[in-house]
């Protein structure tokens, strides 16, 4: 039947075309998303499953997004609930001090890798409510307005929890930096 | 503005660009001085974050998606299961042309209400590409004087989420942010070259232009091009005398963009 030919080969036209809108969202998005993954819950493996989880469900609900702009914040969401049903089925701390050492070995010498690792450190003791707009800001690049419809807060609280943030951030590191140079001596 | 709400922007958007944070800088040697260890701080702040990502996650994610992995590997098999679920796509699909009306005159009125502001704001007018480009870059005066290297694929993780990829750099890149130029997201990078630091601005051009003005231009320490793209205006700033030219066609025939 020529109808029954025609709607077969619209159906492969489209899935050929979420196909290609499908590889490109993991494409452009998978690095920021498992960095932000890796900072909620400081495990490559954990990072890696909520990632792959992610995408999981962005496939199969492709078509919900009409927007191709507003992908990121539709991953995001997608992955924090991801996160948030992990921590329904079990309940485990996994900020332990092992994971602490995780640095950008391509490019860096041993005082970066200090300085880094001392970062990395201050940033896990910020409390949550504080540490998830950061990484919405630092790691997704997210702008004020979009962390705020992220976490279903108002932007002025995000600009207020930013600001915490960064200045818990500053007074900590230039105490560390005082530290180090009182070590040296 | 006030020094306290100075402060408290600059804590939370070091890389701010506003003007009235600019011209408060200005005033006073110790804001532009507090602007920069700002940036500073957050510029470590990206560095530590940014942990290397597992090698080939993007082909284990796809080949871990079952049902793209059916439709990819036997197309011919059309089920009727298939073919009715493809009817919820083209349903899905005609949904979004019709969400398109709506989009498409709200889009036409914003250009339309960004043409009038554009036009008939002097300012704006008086304000080039060139010296915006230069404003910037004494804004983020620091970044020339980094010398950790950034690999050319964390380059590119960036550049990706504007659709776009580099296959090479002319020096070692020393510095890479995304930066807001007036309103569009735009690639900030600077690469080591033997005439010293120079920097790159990408700004995708599609939506709008990254501004009026000479395409060529300079001040007392620096010089510079904007090569203007269907994609992208590419912007090379260099110290005065360097080669800009050369530079800027190196740049421009190593983007690539994947459409």
């Amino acid at each position: 039947m020529p109808g029954n030919n025609n709607s077969k080969s619209q159906v492969l036209v489209d899935m050929t075309e979420k196909k290609a809108r499908y590889e490109k969202l993991v494409h452009v998005y998978h690095s920021e998303l498992y960095r932000f993954a890796y900072w909620l819950c400081r495990d490559p493996n954990i990072a890696e499953d909520l990632v792959q989880e992610t995408f999981l469900r962005a496939w199969r609900a492709l078509d919900s997004l009409l927007d191709q702009k507003a992908a990121k914040p539709w991953l995001l969401t997608i992955l924090r609930r991801e996160n948030a049903r992990r921590f329904e089925r079990k309940q485990f701390d996994y900020s332990d001090v092992e994971n602490d050492t995780l640095v950008d070995e391509k490019s860096v010498t041993l005082d970066d890798e200090v300085e880094q690792t001392i970062v990395q450190r201050q940033i896990a003791k910020l409390p949550d409510e504080y540490k998830e707009p950061l990484l919405l800001q630092v790691v997704m690049g997210c702008s004020g307005e979009e962390i705020a419809n992220i976490l279903d807060l108002n932007k002025n609280t995000v600009m207020t929890r930013l600001f915490r943030a960064r200045n818990q951030l500053k007074e900590a590191l230039s105490r560390d930096d005082e530290q180090l140079k009182g070590a040296s001596k | 503005m006030d020094d306290l709400e100075f402060r408290r922007r600059v804590i939370v958007q070091p890389h701010n660009e506003d003007q009235d944070i600019t011209d408060f800088a200005k005033q006073d040697p110790e804001h532009q001085q507090f602007i920069e260890q700002m940036q500073e701080l957050d510029d470590s702040l990206t560095q530590a974050l940014d942990i290397p990502v597992p090698e080939g996650l993007a082909d284990r994610i796809l080949a871990n998606t079952p049902e793209y992995n059916d439709e990819h590997s036997a197309p011919d098999n059309v089920t009727h299961e298939n073919v009715a679920a493809a009817d919820n796509v083209i349903n899905a699909q005609s949904r979004f042309k019709l969400g398109g009306a709506p989009l498409a005159m709200a889009a036409s009125l914003f250009v339309a209400i960004g043409a009038f502001f554009f036009t008939s704001n002097e300012h704006n007018v008086a304000y080039g590409a060139g010296e915006h480009a230069l404003t910037h870059i004494y804004h983020e005066i620091g970044s020339l004087e980094k010398s950790t290297e950034i690999s050319l694929q964390t380059v590119n993780e960036k550049f990706a989420e504007l659709g776009g990829k580099l296959d090479e750099l002319p020096g070692k890149v020393t510095y890479l942010m995304f930066c807001d130029f007036k309103g569009q997201r735009g690639l900030h990078l600077v690469f080591e070259s033997e005439h010293g630091p120079m920097t790159v601005f990408i700004v995708p051009s599609r939506e709008q232009p990254f501004g009026i003005g000479e395409n060529d231009f300079s001040d007392q320490r620096f010089a510079g091009r904007i090569d203007r793209g269907p994609d992208a205006d590419t912007i090379l700033v260099a110290s005065l005398g360097a080669p800009v030219d050369q530079y800027t066609n190196r740049v421009n025939n190593a983007i690539r963009w994947l459409h």
